[in-house]
């Protein structure tokens, strides 16, 4: 049943290339030269890229049998094995290679080593598929007496400990990079680790339990030695060195206990806390604190990283809501209701040593103004965290689903017969494991007699389809009494994307089904389209409910959403009074549009009618001078030098 | 702080690794292990022309013809395919084939030099004088990803340092209290690609492009969270300066540590500096109503072009302007809608960031560079729209030295394909690079052990533009 629609999608895809393209990819796999068969890959994604968007193209009623016989399908899914991890791999596209020519001069290069080495010259034998340039270029690069790729890679490692390579330059050991200071050494290092089976393991024991690695940077007669050897190009003590930017985030993470420890799998989203490396990097919407601190872009291997030191960097440390959130959390981690005590544990935790008697005494100081200051106290502030939606909205919040985020409205909303449009800007970080949904927005507090609605996302075990957008309507179905409407939209969302989203409510009238327009757009793929879908029902009113919830149902009743809320737009349809006119004579009139501005302010309802939300006050931390002033010792220490730098 | 003093103490400051106080500010505005060749041995490399350059980018591509590019043979063939003769390309909504458009624009020659503009653009059409049209630009890129990467980095591939990252590692800051390299943009929606159009790419992380917004804070994190009082926050910065402080006292070799300090109190100049960059209520009416801050249409990039005009008074070299960011000047259908009202959004206001500019004497210092990734297709798209084009389009050149008044290169009789003078993005850049001074097979950075060039090695000057 889905053929038609396969077909169809490959036409489209191929028909917008050149009619001088166009065959490449329709004559037979065999026929094509290398050349052709690379084209012809690259027009296969395009072709991909089509069937990825398949399902909205389904008629009605095939769609409704392909999602039938899809669930048929589910029952056998536990025989299934499961699948293996995919990557994406280069490969030869056949024993014969495109020739390689040297652009400007239109010159025809064969493979070569380099002709320093004097080696002579590779040849590679097609073995199957493969033109056998790849293996032998292994080879040569694995062969324990290439002199080249041995020190470099042993050159790569003692350069990763010291923070810089015995030969200077990571990636040119030719006249350019410059000699190493210590060529014997590297050159007894490098037969050490051929001769141990090319282990890195053993090289790095070697290399950090030498005395060279353990030693201190301070030296009691750094002074004399400082004279000789400013650069310490001798190794005559230890390199104050700045930590990586995974290294910070891990390690702010690890101090204030919140570091996920788990090992392996697949990634998952910094909210996640996990240790950097199995952090989800996205290229075009980077973290801003492993950004500051020169995480590479990732578009190209990086040899070695680079330290800057820029004023963004600390206002980064000193100002970020993220910043000051980890030092709460340290705080209340050390706090043992004694300073001394205090002090101790926080100095043990952060450098991993006691602290000296005049920096405990600094400290007691800092802690006792610090609480003078704060013994008038100041108006509480919402527990809502503001963030960014990457570059899809610059300022959101984000909703845990710890029942405590919700915010709703105070005034008595009114949709009035018409029906009514939701559209959010959102991203998800995770969905229930069971069919309940994360609800973006919504009028319902959970009761099944009251009318109202939320707008969400599926759960992993719902009965129609996971991660989909659904929308729960609870109103009059023409039997005056108040029901459920369940209306999906059939998309797949993702985690960790961020999309707009709109559903329009019509309800029925008389004989003509209610209809709901489900809207979806991917807001980190430009040259995405929204996608429409369109679903009926049969609910006629009573559906509006008394006010409006965000990220959760009305007075926290479950359903909580995981993950950012960038912006929440609701408007109403209004017809002229007294007559059933047709739709199109229909007004909008805007109920609410709260964008969290923390300019404008954060809980503030940009749409005349200034129905602003609000948090449930009970929450409010109520934190006593002296917690607060330690909080703002830890927050000193999170940005402190010696923090950020191993000696 | 003038360029030579900078240079100077800067080549000082990579010889000595412990090096005085006096270079402390410095430091902080230089990677510490970075192993570059000083990108500039002697100085810029040329005479530079203009000291600071405003880009202001029409994202998502506008139509050149129907802008600077008048093409009598479209209206005549209008409604039929593009004869034979035309050189295919491919499109992206493989709309090839489709009969042409007609362009609807009334066309004038305008100025002393008689340059053409369309009724599209007629404020900017009062300042063609000034203006070098460059009717022969070609890209790479198709989509717009692939398009607004090049018209950044030169490479249609990411990874490459942005134009801006470039001019401030190869020139660095006038303003140690400013981000050398701002960007700024009109709507909320993501400019394509996000912010690695302003990535440093390999270059170290200081020379990236900083998003300016204008608010009281227009640099994110640039005051704390509103429930901590600045007497508070006074009290952690003390405490962290005298931690700071006995570390740093303690590796006195480390002279980062001496950068670190003093990046707080750069951070804390900012905090002064930033917003009263981006403070409109400091100009007068009469100048808020020359860049159409009083209307409502031209109010939005009117604002972003005045502050254009306050950043590179205060020595911000690389001021960025996305107009339509999130490829709104994309007119696949309907183009007579979008690009009637992105016109008129602009054109106000990029004419009087000209006038002001130049009544103020900055624009002999000051480049501006106008134009989008690619320009779009004679060809027709859903019955009124045009598709993309990056084979031949328009950008422009004013002020920094570039001669006003006239016009470089031409497209084929439909405006499909760059014909004389055609003008690469590498060459585009390596124009761009020139009139700062610098030269773009000069500019080096090494990495991975090549050196590496903002043009990757190819592109040349048009002395056209100056001569």
């Amino acid at each position: 049943r889905e053929a038609k629609y396969r077909d169809r999608a490959v036409e489209s895809a191929v028909t917008k290339f050149p009619d001088s393209i166009q065959p490449l990819y329709r004559k037979p796999s065999s026929e094509r030269s290398p050349r052709e068969h690379q084209y012809a890959e690259l027009i296969q994604e395009q072709v991909e890229f089509e069937f990825g968007s398949l399902d909205s193209k389904f008629s009605k009623e095939d769609k409704k049998a392909i999602l039938e016989l899809r669930e048929q399908l589910k029952e056998f899914e536990a025989l299934k094995p499961r699948p293996l991890p995919t990557a994406r791999v280069v490969r030869d596209v056949g024993p014969t290679a495109p020739a390689t020519t040297i652009p400007k001069r239109q010159r025809e290069v064969e493979p070569g080593y380099l002709s320093i080495l004097e080696l002579g010259k590779p040849s590679p034998e097609p073995q199957g598929a493969s033109t056998g340039r790849r293996t032998q270029l292994a080879d040569w690069i694995a062969d324990p007496e290439n002199p080249l790729s041995t020190r470099v890679i042993t050159n790569r490692v003692w350069q990763w400990h010291f923070g810089r390579g015995l030969a200077p330059n990571a990636s040119d050991f030719g006249v350019l990079g410059g000699k190493p200071n210590h060529p014997a050494l590297l050159d007894w290092m490098t037969r050490w680790f051929v001769d141990q089976g090319w282990r890195l393991k053993p090289l790095h024991r070697l290399i950090v339990t030498s005395a060279t690695y353990r030693q201190s940077s301070g030296h009691p007669k750094s002074e004399d030695y400082s004279k000789v050897d400013p650069r310490n190009e001798w190794y005559w003590r230890g390199d104050v060195r700045r930590l990586d930017a995974e290294q910070i985030r891990d390690s702010i993470l690890a101090v204030s206990g919140r570091l996920n420890e788990s090992t392996g799998g697949p990634s998952s989203s910094a909210g996640k806390r996990r240790r950097s490396i199995y952090t989800l990097v996205k290229r075009n919407t980077r973290n801003a604190l492993l950004d500051a601190f020169d995480l590479p872009l990732f578009f190209t291997s990086s040899a070695r990283r680079d330290t800057t030191t820029s004023p963004l960097q600390s206002l980064l440390l000193i100002n970020s809501e993220e910043m000051l959130d980890h030092a709460k959390k340290l705080a209340s981690s050390v706090e043992s209701g004694k300073p001394a005590r205090t002090i101790e544990s926080l100095w043990r935790r952060v450098y991993s040593r006691s602290p000296s008697d005049e920096e405990s005494e600094a400290a007691t100081r800092f802690l006792a103004t610090q609480s003078k200051r704060y013994a008038t106290p100041i108006e509480s502030v919402p527990k809502v965290r503001i963030t960014s939606l990457g570059s899809a909205d610059p300022s959101a919040l984000r909703f845990e689903p710890d029942g405590k985020s919700v915010l709703q409205t105070n005034a008595l909303l009114d949709l009035g017969a018409g029906g009514f449009t939701v559209e959010v800007v959102f991203q998800l970080e995770s969905v229930f494991e069971t069919g309940s949904v994360r609800t973006l927005v919504s009028t319902w507090n959970g009761n099944r007699s009251v009318g109202g609605w939320s707008f969400g996302v599926t759960g992993k075990g719902s009965r129609r389809k996971p991660k989909t957008l659904v929308l729960h309507v609870f109103g009059d179905d023409g039997t005056e009494s108040v029901q459920e409407a369940a209306i999906f939209s059939d998309h797949d969302l993702r985690l960790g994307r961020p999309y707009y989203a709109a559903a329009k409510f019509i309800p029925a009238r008389g004989e003509k089904k209610g209809r709901v327009e489900f809207t979806l757009k991917d807001l980190s793929d430009v040259e995405s389209v929204a996608s429409e879908v369109t679903v009926e029902h049969d609910i006629v009113g009573a559906y509006s409910g008394p006010a409006v919830a965000i990220g959760g149902r009305l007075r926290g009743k479950g359903g909580d959403f995981d993950g950012l809320i960038g912006e929440v737009k609701l408007t109403a349809r209004r017809f002229a009074e007294g007559s059933l006119p047709p739709e199109t004579d229909s007004t909008t009139s805007m109920i609410g549009w709260w964008k969290f501005d923390p300019e404008t302010g954060i809980l503030v309802d940009s749409s005349s009618r200034a129905t602003h939300l609000r948090v449930d006050h009970s929450q409010h931390e109520d934190a006593s001078p002296q917690h607060r002033s330690l909080v703002d010792l830890c927050h000193v220490l999170l940005n402190s030098s010696e923090f950020l730098y191993v000696r | 702080m003038s360029d030579k003093q900078w240079l100077d103490s800067r080549r000082g400051f990579l010889r000595e690794s412990a090096c005085g106080m006096g270079a402390m500010a410095l430091s902080s505005l230089v990677a510490n292990n970075v192993t570059a060749r000083d990108p500039l041995g002697s100085g810029p490399h040329h005479p530079p022309r203009a000291k600071n350059i405003i880009f202001l980018f029409m994202e998502g591509g506008p139509s050149h013809i129907d802008l600077f590019d008048p093409k009598p043979l479209l209206n005549e063939l209008a409604g039929q395919p593009i004869p034979e003769s035309f050189d295919e390309v491919i499109l992206p909504m493989g709309e090839f084939r489709s009969p042409l458009l007609e362009c609807k624009r009334k066309w004038k020659q305008h100025g002393e030099s008689g340059t053409w503009v369309s009724d599209w653009l007629p404020q900017t059409a009062t300042c063609v004088d000034d203006i070098a049209v460059i009717r022969s630009c070609w890209a790479n890129g198709i989509n717009h990803s692939a398009g607004v990467c090049q018209m950044n980095t030169c490479s249609i591939v990411g990874g490459r340092p942005s134009l801006g990252s470039w001019v401030s590692y190869g020139l660095g800051s006038e303003n140690q209290d400013m981000p050398a390299f701002v960007v700024m943009q009109d709507t909320k929606t993501s400019v394509v690609n996000g912010p690695r159009n302003w990535g440093a790419g390999f270059l170290p992380a200081q020379y990236q492009g900083v998003r300016l917004q204008e608010s009281k804070t227009p640099i994110p994190n640039l005051f704390p969270p509103k429930e901590v009082k600045p007497e508070h926050q006074l009290g952690k910065l003390d405490f962290l300066e005298q931690m700071n402080r006995n570390f740093a006292d303690r590796y006195p070799e480390q002279s980062e540590l001496e950068a670190r300090i003093s990046s707080y109190e750069l951070a804390f100049r900012m905090q002064a500096q930033a917003p009263e960059a981006v403070d409109l209520e400091q100009e007068t009416e009469e100048t808020r109503r020359l860049y159409g801050i009083d209307e409502k249409e031209t109010q939005v990039f009117g604002r972003l072009c005045l502050m254009a005009r306050r950043l590179v008074e205060r020595g911000v070299r690389f001021v960025q302007l996305y107009s339509g960011s999130g490829s709104k000047w994309d007119a696949h259908s309907k183009i007579e809608s979008n690009h009637s009202k992105l016109c008129r959004a602009t054109d106000q206001p990029v004419a009087g960031l000209l006038k002001d500019l130049k009544r103020r004497g900055l624009l002999k210092d000051t480049l501006v560079v106008w134009g989008g990734e690619f320009g779009r297709t004679p060809m027709s798209e859903k019955g009124d729209g045009r598709d993309h084009n990056p084979s031949g389009f328009t950008m422009w050149m004013a002020g920094g030295g570039v001669r006003g008044g006239q016009v470089i290169g031409s497209t084929d009789e439909l405006g499909l394909h760059a014909v004389e003078d055609r003008m690469h993005v590498h060459d585009l850049h390596a124009s761009i690079l020139r009139l700062l001074g610098l030269d773009h097979m000069e500019l080096v950075f090494d990495f991975k052990g090549r050196p590496e060039r903002p043009t990757i090695n190819e592109g040349r000057f048009f002395e056209q533009l100056v001569g």
